[in-house]
């Protein structure tokens, strides 16, 4: 680790006289098995890559460099063409790097466990999981693909204005999907589990909830209702709280380029709803103890009681914002190639109940399980929602007949504010930094 | 920039490395990439970064088994440490390594991007010369333009492919795409434009009023939307304007005639092969030889040549998109779609540029032939689930039809149904074939691809609105 701290330290002084410097390094290593139907294994992935990314200010222009030749030349060259990039760029008095501050390392967030297991053990997780998904029912013939994944990743940002910090972190990743086949046609589904321990993977209750998730979309058909509550599954509220979280966040609300712009201090929920981000959680896949540009990560609420209350931001976009506003270490990059964006961690909606209160309370409700079209059918901006959905009828809390592809025709706020309860079943949704819960909405919110 | 810091000594050191670890076959995918992004925001520039990359990715497969390594340590003793390890993933056993040569051919192949004016003689203050006008443009166009993204990246591609079977493969890419977004408000209601043309070259994308014709599109765009009304919803003839056939086609139909999932049986097209899956009047295409095509290559990420592949050929499923893992039983070894984001990413079966070819009757006469139904003229995205066949996609654009013509916008909607029902639904084709260039994501693996049709007439699809706002 020390290593990568003293790289990102020796490139602080190739800055000029009066220039800023910030060098952010990381050190990724990854491993991906993949293994199809009855535990054939297909893929099986190891990679190691490093890079550095300079950020050069010169007075009040921001200049951006990537690289992933880390020779002396290399990182030289870097830095010059961060300059070259500065002297191009418009004068932004926002523009600015952050100051240290003490990193409490109050999580475990790295587990050695994770370094040490051996490859064969990651390969048996992907081919055991793969076998027992054709074992639990006959539907379930077959599966797309059973991942194990892991990453390990070492981060150091060192910069002229003193911050010298550095982290590691990693996690591991067990999926499957399960694929049903019946005369109305075939569905799939997923499983999903992350964290810290691979000796913690319950594989019998990941094969069967694939299973479960799958077969309850090939139930006999129902017709759908209008004026039922809407039981929303965590995959579901995933996608909406994505959307929530970008229009949340430092650059789209300051350029107005979010649908809750102008809207802090004011009513965009239920009192029920308290949204929170949190990006040193160790149920997220991505916690880490300090952001990608050196400043200790820590909790912002966002919605109090239905109000919105906060906003998530870099240096920079804290200063665009102006009064009171500073960074919450939410400065996130996807590698080192992107210059930091204030993005969210980890959201979370706080729980009111658990999952059984929530389905009894729920009684004879829609059951929405997957959404399709989200990515570009939820709207950060104007906050629309038009996407479809999959799902079934629940009756007494059980599932009771697959539902045609509803339309989730509505918007953020609409949303925000139909919901009733939110159960405590908090898992964190692939590929998107969330941790959802089951929600229930109030009949009324779908038309 | 186009030389590779390896030579050819070494990369049969690398491939001969896999095989004597017990590797059965091996590949070496070694690039060089330059990317420039550019992004113009509030009316000043937001960001500009450049990034340099050389990583090689080296693959083994042992008794169908597959291993992967990649580094960004390009020496030929990390080569082989990556090459080493990519066989110990694959299962192999050096206790039964085959003795057998390695293939160092030597294959020419044409590249098919090429840049007039490559970016890299372009400075920075230039690009941004030209986001101004983009800008300028966009804010020109209407007082309701709130605020205009304008966003330049340009991406050179320097790659090699050497496998132990086929010898070694080069291609030069070059690609360049603007795009401008813009948000428009009034009286409380906001909506988006959008405009992202995207090139398999250089420089010339911008030439001539490009830029100023992109950002009044893209205004244009937004402005309309405000003015845009709840659609209907329900079952309703829908007509597809040039290019909004295309998404529907890549998402709806293309991902699932891509080999993984053809043959791990999760695509709805699995067991269709020969049947009749569309319309007669759709003859669907992939082809990445297209000159200057933003989805182009020419060999592909596994060193196979560029090739035209027919999927639908009046409505009967005829192709697939295969790489080399997932040979499709009835076709013949790759169909060259083997693709990956970067060195760190082993190969999918993937798209390239993928269109419907165009028919015969003008758009005016799709047009006029619908009483009632809306027209979209563009769609945003979507998502489309393989294993089913259902879709939900979102339209950026739309409209009324009325009086035989467009009329009244709409506000954006959602488009529901099912792949292989919509494809089948399609009344008439026009023939004005229009391309869209987008980045396709898979497995978190974005690539460049574009997608194309002619303006569509569907018979009747689900159309859902009312999301307020």
């Amino acid at each position: 680790m020390a290593e990568l701290l003293d790289l990102a330290s020796g490139i602080l002084p190739l800055a000029a006289p009066g220039e800023e410097l910030e060098a952010y390094a990381v050190h990724r290593t990854s491993t991906t098995v993949q293994a199809g139907t009855g535990g054939v294994v297909r893929n099986v992935g190891k990679a190691e890559a490093r890079g550095v990314g300079v950020r050069l200010l010169a007075r009040t222009r921001m200049g951006y460099a990537s690289t992933a030749d880390l020779s002396r030349a290399g990182l030289a060259d870097a830095v010059v063409r961060s300059r070259q990039n500065a002297a191009a760029a418009d004068p932004d008095e926002a523009v600015a790097l952050p100051t240290p501050e003490p990193v409490i390392a109050a999580t475990q967030l790295w587990n050695e466990v994770l370094s040490q297991l051996p490859l064969e053990a990651k390969v048996g997780l992907a081919t055991d999981i793969a076998r027992r998904v054709t074992m639990i029912d006959p539907q379930i013939r077959s599966i797309d693909t059973a991942e194990y994944y892991d990453e390990s990743v070492v981060t150091a940002v060192a910069s002229t204005s003193g911050v010298r910090v550095e982290d590691r972190h990693g996690y591991v990743e067990l999926s499957t999907d399960a694929i049903g086949e019946s005369t109305d046609g075939s569905v799939a589904d997923y499983s999903y589990w992350c964290g810290r321990d691979p000796g913690l993977i319950d594989i019998e209750w990941l094969a069967a909830e694939a299973v479960s998730r799958t077969i309850r979309l090939m139930c006999s058909s129902a017709k759908r209702l209008t004026g039922l509550p809407v039981v929303l599954d965590r995959a579901v509220v995933g996608s909406l709280l994505v959307a929530i979280g970008r229009a949340c966040s430092g650059g789209p609300l300051s350029s107005g380029r979010s649908a809750f712009a102008d809207l802090h201090g004011s009513l965009v929920g239920a009192a029920s709803v308290n949204l929170m981000d949190d990006g040193r959680c160790p149920a997220a896949p991505a916690a880490a103890l300090i952001d990608d540009e050196g400043v200790p990560r820590r909790s912002t609420t966002l919605i109090d009681g239905g109000v919105l209350v906060g906003a998530l931001h870099t240096t920079t976009t804290a200063r665009a914002i102006g009064g009171n506003a500073r960074t919450t270490g939410n400065a996130r990059r996807i590698t080192h190639r992107s210059s930091p964006r204030a993005a969210p961690s980890a959201l979370v909606l706080q729980p009111t109940c658990s999952l059984a209160q929530l389905l009894a309370a729920a009684g004879d409700a829609t059951y929405l399980q997957q959404v399709t079209g989200s990515q570009s059918g939820i709207s950060s901006v104007t906050g629309r929602v038009n996407a479809g959905a999959m799902g079934f009828r629940l009756r007494a809390g059980e599932p009771s007949g697959r539902l045609p592809t509803t339309a989730v025709a509505t918007n953020l706020q609409a949303f925000l504010s139909s919901i009733l309860m939110v159960a405590d079943d908090i898992l964190a949704v692939p590929d998107v930094p969330v941790l959802a819960a089951t929600v229930l909405c109030a009949p009324g919110w779908l038309p | 920039m186009n030389e590779l810091p390896v030579d050819d000594d070494d990369l049969g050191a690398v491939l001969w490395s896999a095989l004597r670890a017990g590797g059965h076959w091996a590949e070496v995918f070694l690039e060089r990439r330059s990317t420039e992004t550019l992004r113009l925001a509030g009316g000043g520039v937001a960001e500009i970064r450049s990034d340099l990359d050389l990583g090689a990715g080296v693959r083994v497969v042992t008794s169908g088994r597959a291993g992967y390594a990649y580094t960004n340590i390009v020496t030929r003793r990390s080569l082989v440490e990556a090459a080493e390890a990519a066989a110990i993933a694959s299962g192999a056993a050096s206790s039964v390594r085959a003795e057998r040569p390695v293939d160092l051919r030597q294959r020419t192949v044409s590249p098919a991007q090429h840049a007039q004016r490559a970016p890299a003689d372009v400075t920075s203050p230039e690009k941004v010369a030209l986001l101004r006008r983009v800008d300028a443009a966009a804010r020109g166009r209407s007082i309701q333009v709130r605020d205009v993204t304008a966003t330049h990246v340009d991406v050179t591609q320097s790659m090699l492919v050497a496998t132990t079977d086929s010898g070694i493969a080069r291609d030069q890419r070059v690609r360049t795409r603007l795009t401008c977004q813009v948000t428009a408000r009034r009286d409380g209601r906001m909506q988006t434009g959008f405009d992202g043309p995207g090139i398999g070259g250089g420089m010339e994308l911008y030439k001539g009023d490009a830029p100023e014709t992109i950002g009044v599109r893209a205004a244009e765009r937004a402005v309309r939307a405000l003015d845009g009304i709840e659609p209907p919803n329900g079952r309703l003839p829908v007509v597809l304007g040039p290019s909004g056939g295309g998404l529907l086609l890549h998402e709806a139909c293309g991902h699932g005639l891509e080999a993984d999932a053809l043959t791990h049986g999760g695509s709805i097209y699995a067991r269709t092969i020969g049947d009749l899956v569309g319309s007669e009047l759709i003859t669907a295409v992939d082809d990445p030889g297209i000159a200057g095509g933003f989805g182009s290559y020419g060999i592909d990420d596994e060193g196979a040549e560029a090739r035209r592949t027919v999927l639908l050929d009046r409505g009967i499923q005829l192709g697939a998109l295969s790489d080399r893992s997932n040979p499709v039983t009835g076709t013949t070894g790759t169909s060259a779609n083997g693709r990956r984001a970067s060195y760190a990413d082993p190969p999918l079966a993937r798209m390239s540029n993928t269109y419907i070819r165009p028919g015969s009757s003008s758009a005016q006469d799709v047009l006029g032939s619908v009483v009632d139904g809306i027209y979209v003229a563009r769609l945003r995205g979507g998502d489309v689930d393989v294993t089913s066949g259902e879709f939900a996609f979102t339209a950026a654009e739309a409209s009324l039809i009325e009086d035989g013509g467009i009329g009244r916008p709409l506000l954006s909607l959602s488009l529901l149904g099912n792949g292989p029902d919509a494809l089948r639904s399609v009344e008439a084709v026009a023939d004005d074939l229009s391309f869209v260039q987008a980045l396709c994501g898979k497995e978190g693996q974005w690539v460049p691809v574009s997608y194309g049709s002619p303006t569509l007439l569907l018979g009747g699809i689900t159309v859902t609105g009312s999301g307020g706002g």
